[in-house]
């Protein structure tokens, strides 16, 4: 009887050989001792491979975060509230020079002649009545 | 299992949301679960000991922190996806590496295995292990230490599935041989 390779059983083993190849391989394992005492020892030896256990060290318990909205809004309206006192007190404190409008408008130059016949020549001028 | 664990709440995920709600005897039923296995493949990809109990612990911070109320896949299978992120990272950046090759498995006194690892046929394992170069170590350590399976793998690695199945047969045939020479194996 030709016995399995090593290989192969190791593939069988970790399922990592072809859906297709199973069924042979385990008709051949129902007939011969040899080929299942081999792969016995190589599934004891993957078993070795995947089971190192290390020493665990102390792992302190993440606390945990409860989370609410209420002191988002009590921290919302303390921002708001300190904003308004501190934007009126400055305000207030300072003291603002008085706005000049000047009639700047007078100073434009007129518009080009491409565009004069559009414009309205005087935008003060607006016929009542 | 805990009296006052999870053994009533026949769920993994249910003893997880309770140990993140801050319940003291699901918290240690998860660590009894999880934490040696997150430990092995920390340390297995790292080689550090002082890296591999800062990623468990990193770990268990970043998956209750996180707002998952679902209960799709394993916890394990979560917890070491983390685990292996933050473990690459580390490799990346090569912080605190400890090189396990230097040095005889003899001498204790200079083994940075010694620490974690207190049987000396583990040591020889995870020197085996630490010896494949990282493509096939990761894969052989996500398998056997996260237990994801190989279609998770090839979507965690970004790699196809039939990759992953060589990876695998190679990192054991590989460790075998190893583990064969140094006597721990027939």
């Amino acid at each position: 009887m030709k016995h399995i390779s090593e290989d192969k059983l190791l593939e069988f083993a970790l399922e990592t050989c072809e859906v297709s190849e199973r069924p042979a391989i385990e008709e051949h394992l129902n007939k011969c001792a040899e080929c299942r005492e081999m792969l016995d020892r190589i599934r004891g030896d993957i078993e070795l491979i995947g089971g190192i256990k290390p020493k665990t060290g102390f792992v302190s318990q993440p606390i945990p975060v409860r989370r609410s909205i209420l002191p988002g809004i009590l921290r919302m309206a303390a921002v708001i509230t300190i904003g308004f006192v501190l934007g009126y007190g400055s305000s207030s404190l300072t003291k603002s020079d008085p706005v000049c409008v000047s009639p700047s408008y007078e100073r434009l130059s007129p518009p080009a002649d491409s565009v004069a016949g559009y414009a309205i020549p005087d935008a003060t001028d607006i016929p009542i009545g | 299992m805990q009296e006052d664990g999870c053994e009533t709440v026949n769920s993994d995920w249910e003893c997880f949301f309770r140990a993140r709600d801050g319940d003291s005897p699901a918290w240690h039923e998860i660590l009894e679960r999880h934490q040696s296995r997150l430990a092995a493949l920390a340390l297995l990809m790292t080689g550090s000991a002082a890296a591999s109990d800062d990623i468990v612990q990193e770990t268990f911070l970043r998956a209750f922190k996180s707002r998952i109320h679902h209960r799709q896949g394993s916890v394990r299978g979560f917890l070491t996806t983390i685990a292996y992120r933050l473990a690459l990272k580390e490799t990346q950046h090569e912080k605190r590496k400890v090189e396990l090759d230097s040095g005889s498995i003899e001498d204790r006194n200079c083994d940075p295995l010694e620490r974690l690892l207190s049987s000396e046929r583990d040591r020889h394992i995870a020197k085996a292990i630490r010896s494949l170069d990282n493509d096939h170590r990761d894969v052989l350590t996500l398998r056997f230490y996260g237990d994801h399976s190989y279609d998770d793998i090839a979507k965690l690695m970004n790699i196809p599935i039939g990759t992953v199945k060589s990876r695998m047969f190679y990192a054991v045939k590989r460790c075998r041989e190893h583990l064969r020479e140094k006597g721990i194996i027939e």
